[in-house]
């Protein structure tokens, strides 16, 4: 009897999505392993961790809002944009760094909002809003900055939050690994999380029991937006800069995190284990590849190869 | 008889005795030369790199070290400075890096010549940081050699457009500031339009360019995207003759542009030798413990008189 049990909670864990998205992540790295000397140093481990937090963050969010059937494509847009109005407000305008930091969050809120609004109540497709607002919030970061890059952020104390070190580990890596957290307790164990899933699934008979879902998809698009802030305040907190062209491509990534880590395109299935696993394989792939000193081209065209794999397991995964 | 055997015994002998030191000698001389070097650039795909590439491979070859050639494909510096660090990761002997921000990569430097790693700018540069030298253009300088070849084209008191694609990015300023010392003395009137990075909106803009102001005499470029677009926007307006054109770099098109007389001259930065002289550098450093020197790489000017020369050397990716 103890063994059957305990063979049917191996079986469990075997079959789930996010373990194929852990095997699939330890073959990678045992493939860079053996390719270099450096893959496996503790250093590099860390490196890994920091170099895919920033896609990582918003692949939190993103996951959230592809399981409410949503996608966001505005967010490497964003990741400029929230950064630039920070640096306008706090270097330009000479605002404190604090009211600067909640005005930042509001306009993250608010650019959610309207994602989310003129998709669900005009009825446009999420890919077709977020494309245009995707371009407007770009050609809005170049013009507010006038196409420079902002720096001097190392002399604001916010610094300490979003930069540097905690026991060793780089604070965008910590806030990466609390917002992952974050995000496996929503959709795991809120109702929130609950709703969302039942919206991707089967959006009318969600609507049915009682679901107000225009409501959880416009949660969806607003904390995909401000997870985009985030990221670029841990970008500032890195570089002690940003750039108006920074995040040019980010939104594909993102999705492609996703995606690796089991995320359904069509909404409705996902694990958030499966997502930060993503995220590090497409960190663990650009690491190693950097590393072995491999041309810029061959990296493309590696990472592209492996969302074309995982794409297709997916695939089989929902049939 | 007896003599001419133990002549030839000893010259056997001694042949035998060189070719094992030497032998031996070179051998030991490989292993010790066995460095690794890492050259990172921004945009790293763009055909600008050919030159410096080989430049890189001429100088691998003749010292007999291992160099590779990398960086991301866009001008995303976190995933710049992230390159930087893989490389000290993977424990290289040098490195070699554009520095296209003037702070951002102060600290990733600073790592890197903590762990022991010399670091040598190329192309774009970065004062502050602490990189040993700078090899590449005199930006200002290579201005400078932009402002007198314009206003010999366009004459004194002439109307000019100078376009760049990267507003904002250091070294692109600094050519315009150049040029614009030059301008001011010779009372040119100019107008600075930001070209964007996509080579049909650049030609659009110069043309637009011209609709607002058709009595203008040239279009400039500071980057080599912006100088192809002014000599695309000449030949498709058929202002050949009335309009002059030219800029930056030794781009293909630039130069059968400036053959067929559509364009009048460009001002060569010499990527072969940014690519060739940093590895050299870091090879000497790490030999001899000779520091790395700023190198001026610029500024040469090619027009109708050496063009067909420099495009042959340029179909063999030297130019």
């Amino acid at each position: 009897m103890g063994n059957e049990d305990l063979l049917n909670k191996i079986k469990k864990i075997v079959t789930r999505q996010s373990f194929g998205v852990f095997i699939a992540l330890i073959a990678i790295w045992i493939f860079f392993g053996v390719a270099t000397d450096a893959f496996f140093s503790f250093n590099n481990l860390i490196n890994v961790l920091r170099q895919s937090s920033v896609i990582g963050i918003i692949t939190v969010a993103m996951t959230m809002l592809i399981t409410s059937q949503e996608f966001d494509l505005s967010v490497g847009s964003m990741f400029a944009l929230s950064g630039i109005l920070f640096g306008v407000l706090t270097m330009t305008v000479g605002l404190n760094q604090w009211l600067a930091i909640i005005i930042t969050f509001a306009f993250a809120i608010l650019v959610g909002l309207v994602n989310g609004l003129i998709t669900l109540k005009i009825g446009i497709p999420s890919f077709i809003t977020t494309l245009g607002t995707m371009m407007l919030l770009r050609g809005a970061a170049l013009v507010t900055s006038g196409g420079y890059p902002i720096s001097g952020f190392r002399e604001l104390s916010f610094i300490n939050i979003v930069g540097g070190r905690f026991l060793g580990l780089p604070a965008m890596s910590i806030w990466f690994l609390l917002i992952a957290f974050a995000g496996y307790i929503i959709m795991n164990k809120t109702k929130l999380g609950y709703k969302m899933y039942a919206t991707g699934g089967n959006t009318k008979a969600a609507e049915l029991s009682g679901i107000n879902t225009t409501k959880i998809k416009l949660i969806g698009f607003v904390l995909t937006s401000v997870a985009a802030t985030i990221a670029s305040f841990t970008s500032i907190g890195f570089l002690g800069m940003v750039s108006p062209t920074q995040g040019q491509g980010f939104e594909l990534e993102v999705i492609a995190a996703s995606v690796v880590g089991g995320t359904a395109l069509f909404g409705g299935s996902s694990s958030m284990i499966g997502a930060f696993l993503g995220a590090l394989i497409m960190g663990s792939i650009k690491n190693g590849l950097s590393i072995m000193g491999t041309s810029a081209y061959l990296q493309q065209a590696f990472i592209g190869l492996v969302v074309i794999v995982a794409v297709i397991i997916n695939v089989q995964f929902q049939d | 008889m007896k003599l001419f055997k133990k002549t030839s015994l000893l010259l056997i002998a001694t042949l035998v005795l060189t070719l094992i030191f030497g032998f031996g000698y070179q051998t030991t001389t490989l292993a010790e030369n066995d460095y690794e070097f890492r050259v990172i650039v921004h945009l790293a795909d763009d055909t600008f790199w050919i030159p410096a590439i080989s430049g890189t491979e001429k100088a691998g070859e003749s010292l007999g070290v291992d160099v590779s050639f990398t960086g991301p494909s866009t001008t995303e510096i976190g995933e710049h400075v992230s390159m930087i660090e893989d490389a000290i990761a993977a424990d290289v002997d040098g490195i070699a890096t554009s520095l296209p921000d003037a702070s951002a990569f102060n600290d990733i430097v600073a790592e890197a010549r903590e762990e022991g790693i010399p670091v040598v700018g190329i192309n774009v540069d970065a004062p502050d940081s602490e990189r040993m030298a700078y090899v590449g253009e005199q930006a200002v300088e290579a201005g400078r050699v932009l402002g007198e070849n314009i206003v010999k084209h366009v004459g004194e008191g002439g109307q000019v457009a100078v376009g760049s694609s990267q507003p904002g990015q250091t070294s692109l300023e600094d050519r315009f500031a150049g040029a614009k010392e030059v301008m001011d003395e010779n009372n040119i009137d100019y107008e600075f339009i930001d070209v964007t990075e996509d080579i049909t909106t650049a030609v659009e803009r110069f043309i637009d360019y011209y609709t607002a102001n058709p009595n203008v005499d040239g279009f400039f470029g500071v980057g080599g995207l912006s100088t192809h677009a002014s000599s695309s926007a000449v030949e498709t307006l058929g202002l050949q003759g009335q309009v002059a054109a030219g800029g930056f770099d030794l781009l293909p098109e630039t130069l059968t542009a400036i053959k067929n007389g559509y364009a009048q001259f460009t001002v060569d930065q010499v990527p072969f030798l940014q690519g060739y002289y940093a590895v050299n550098q870091l090879y000497l450093y790490n030999e001899y413990q000779i520091l790395p020197v700023d190198i001026n790489t610029s500024a040469g000017v090619v027009d109708e008189s050496n063009v067909e020369e420099v495009i042959e050397l340029s179909d063999d990716g030297y130019r």
